[in-house]
């Protein structure tokens, strides 16, 4: 139970204005600007796109530094901005055959073909703090550039279209094209939950939480078999929308997406042959782990589909999916600072009456080393 | 699908955003108070043709393409084009479907029990129905009592079908199930909540 | 985006291009067409969001990622054609001058001199952007060996 309290606005004011001058620093180094935070600081910015749900870099730039870097409260702002506008309609499913690549890796095949291009990555540094960053001098790093005719990457086939011709993956189900695609935003969590929901519901879930859980699969709890990283894919593709008052659908721009697939062996069950399963990852933006993680824990989630035994939390669709947000969990967490005067008097009273009961217990027992127990 | 070609549209609302909440607050109001006759601020949108300035607004306000609606405009009517233009909003064939059902004509064979009324576990799924009347007038003619009457209101409505009024009692009879109803003639509006008691 | 270089640019296509170029630049171009002929809005510039789907998988079952924020415009010219604008984004000066290019260009008097002063450049500037970037991704192109064990 909550009890409304009163008083403190001014208190609260003169916090808020603590905070933004906080915020601000140190007044004799320039402002922040969105548009550096954009640039430079981009891989926190598509973590707080794609779990705040809304694909604005300027925007979620702009969260950032209000929250002063704290990724989970920007990824609030984003939401919370997100219900004040109105949804004009949904996008055709964007294809992610048709990507710019920039970056396309994998572990399973390699000579895959349309080959392997590392693209921007961490991977390979030697993650040893790099001083000269600190002494920026200004000078744009230089970056190499292959032959002209080199540039138009070939034809790069999915993962899992070079293992299906082989039988030894199952071909995705595909579903009509009027089938309800489930909405988090507008219907609640129903479980179990279909695919479509689970990976919305993925998509916007902490890249702390899954990473964690994917961590566990692979430790042994769940995955009882190696996953394989299939293939990552990083790079932009097309917004394609049908508006009303055209007849002909328009493709309005680019959006940069990182795609993951993860396979994982199953032994096959009465009714389905043993073969690879995938779990597909994606996210706006460059947000590598987290497509990983996402990948790992969808194909956890599948288990209804092969017949495996789900033993552990994370293949729990419950455990899962009712815990993944960080909206929701920072939310609950944080609302404990809010005042429980009333509870915790309640509780206090209850523990008296406990501790009185267990007096009169103990001394009616007649305990014969009553100075022992009462170091508990 | 019918194409808007967008040159034969007429614009919206000026401003969305506080004219949308000027109508919002009329509809409020209209289903807060059952008979009370209100007059839209419809003035700042110009209707097309088939649907009167408090429909228009309405249409406006409460439709977007999350909304499927029924209506008996005619596939080719302005008004029809309008709606998909300005509000994006799905049109379906059977009544049964829609959350919003814009009645342009009903003396023309409305029948309201082809609507969804919700279900128990759902009565806010039910449809909420436009419906422009001939006139609308408050002083003798019907009494309307229930939640959000002090008493007793009266309503003057021509330009229903005779039925309409025990089939609307018929369906609302199985409270929490019904639907809310809104009439609309020129700029003025009238709410019936599926809860108004309704005496002829 | 792939555009033919040789056929007469369809709707669809210069609207797609409309909505890719940078706002700067098309804020330039109308400056070369003084003076922008008088019109009216039918749609006012709005802001508001469209759901991104994706496909299980890349393939299949479609499912909603999350949104992007997008602004509208349409508008007519006086007695003219009207034109329409999305753009990604939030800005409404884009998505205006977006929609007014593209009234504009289904005017057959001017349409042809503005495919080439104001579309053109558009899309060779949005094409060199593509060039480069291919290139320079091209450079971190990786062929990996397998090293045999135990030699």
């Amino acid at each position: 139970m909550y009890v409304a309290v009163k008083g403190g606005e001014q208190a609260i004011d003169n916090a808020h204005r603590l905070l933004a001058e906080t915020r601000r620093g140190d007044p004799g180094e320039p402002d922040i600007g969105v548009a550096q935070i954009e640039q430079q600081l981009g891989l926190g910015v598509d973590r707080v796109m794609t779990e705040g749900a809304l694909y604005d870099r300027e925007l979620a730039a702009l969260a950032v530094k209000q929250a002063q870097g704290d990724l989970v409260e920007a990824i609030f702002l984003l939401r919370a901005f997100r219900t004040t506008l109105p949804r004009f309609g949904n996008t055709r499913p964007i294809d992610t055959d048709t990507m710019i690549i920039r970056r396309r890796i994998s572990a399973t095949f390699k000579d895959l073909p349309g080959g392997q291009v590392l693209g921007p990555t961490y991977d390979y540094t030697h993650r040893l703090i790099d001083f000269s960053l600190q002494a920026a001098d200004g000078k744009p790093p230089r970056v190499a550039i292959a032959d002209a005719d080199a540039g138009a990457p070939g034809s790069m086939p999915r993962i899992a279209e070079i293992l299906s011709t082989d039988g030894m993956i199952a071909a995705e189900p595909t579903h009509a094209q009027e089938a309800p695609v489930g909405d988090l935003t507008r219907e609640p969590l129903h479980l179990p939950a279909s695919r479509d929901v689970r990976l919305q519901n993925l998509v916007r879930g902490d890249e702390g939480f899954l990473l964690a859980l994917a961590y566990s699969l692979q430790r042994g709890f769940g995955a009882a078999h190696h996953p394989f990283l299939g293939e990552i894919r990083l790079g932009e593709v097309t917004v394609v929308i049908e508006p009303a008052e055209l007849d002909f659908e328009i493709a309005i721009g680019e959006i940069t997406v990182t795609e993951c697939v993860m396979l994982n062996r199953f032994n096959g069950s009465a009714e389905t042959p043993p073969g690879f399963l995938q779990g597909y990852g994606l996210t706006f933006g460059h947000c590598e782990r987290k497509a990983m993680a996402m990948a790992m824990m969808d194909r956890a989630l599948r288990w209804r589909e092969t017949g495996e035994i789900p033993s552990h939390p994370s293949q729990q669709d419950e455990f899962v999916l009712y815990h993944s947000d960080n909206v929701e969990a920072s939310g609950f967490l944080q609302h404990l600072k809010l005042p429980h005067y009333v509870d915790f008097q309640s509780e206090r009273v209850l523990l008296r009456r406990l501790q009185a009961e267990y007096a009169a217990k103990t001394t009616n027992q007649d305990d014969p080393n009553p100075e022992a127990r009462s170091g508990d | 699908m019918i194409v808007t070609a967008a040159e034969n549209v007429l614009p919206g609302f000026n401003e969305p955003t506080i004219d949308a909440q000027r109508v919002f607050r009329s509809v409020l109001e209209a289903m807060a108070h059952p008979g009370r006759i209100l007059t839209v601020p419809a003035d700042r949108v110009t209707a097309p043709a088939g649907l009167s300035p408090a429909a228009a607004a309405v249409g406006l306000t409460l439709l977007d393409n999350e909304t499927m609606v029924w209506t008996d405009l005619p596939a080719a009517s302005p008004a029809l084009a309008w709606l998909r233009f300005h509000c994006g909003c799905p049109f379906s064939a059977d009544p049964g479907q829609a959350a919003f059902g814009l009645i342009a004509a009903p003396d023309a064979g409305l029948d309201l029990d082809r609507f969804f009324p919700g279900t128990d576990e759902a009565p806010e799924a039910a449809a909420t129905l436009f419906v422009e009347v001939d006139t609308l007038q408050a002083g003798k003619g019907l009494r309307l009592s229930g939640p959000g009457i002090d008493g007793l209101q009266t309503l003057q409505v021509r330009g229903l079908p005779e039925d309409f009024w025990p089939v609307r009692q018929r369906i609302c009879r199985s409270h929490p199930l019904g639907l809310d109803i809104l009439l609309v003639c020129g700029d003025l509006l009238a709410g019936l909540p599926r809860t108004t008691i309704v005496n002829g | 985006m792939t555009i033919a270089s040789n056929t007469p640019m369809t709707r669809k296509e210069w609207i797609q291009v409309l909505a890719r170029a940078d706002c700067r630049d098309l804020e330039a171009a109308c400056r070369q067409i003084a003076p922008l002929p008088p019109y009216r809005f039918i749609r006012r510039p709005e802001t508001g969001m469209v759901m991104v789907r994706a496909r299980a998988g890349g393939v299949g079952r479609p499912f909603n990622m999350g949104e992007a924020t997008l602004t509208r415009c349409s508008l007519q010219l006086d007695g003219g054609p009207s034109g329409t604008a999305y753009i990604l984004g939030r800005n409404p000066r884009h998505a205006e001058l977006a929609a007014l290019v593209d009234a504009l260009l289904q005017d057959p008097s001017r349409g042809a001199e503005l495919m080439a002063s104001v579309i053109a450049p558009l899309v060779s500037k949005l094409r060199s952007q593509r060039q480069s970037q291919a290139q320079k991704t091209a450079a971190t192109k990786v062929e990996f060996f397998t090293m045999a064990r135990g030699e």
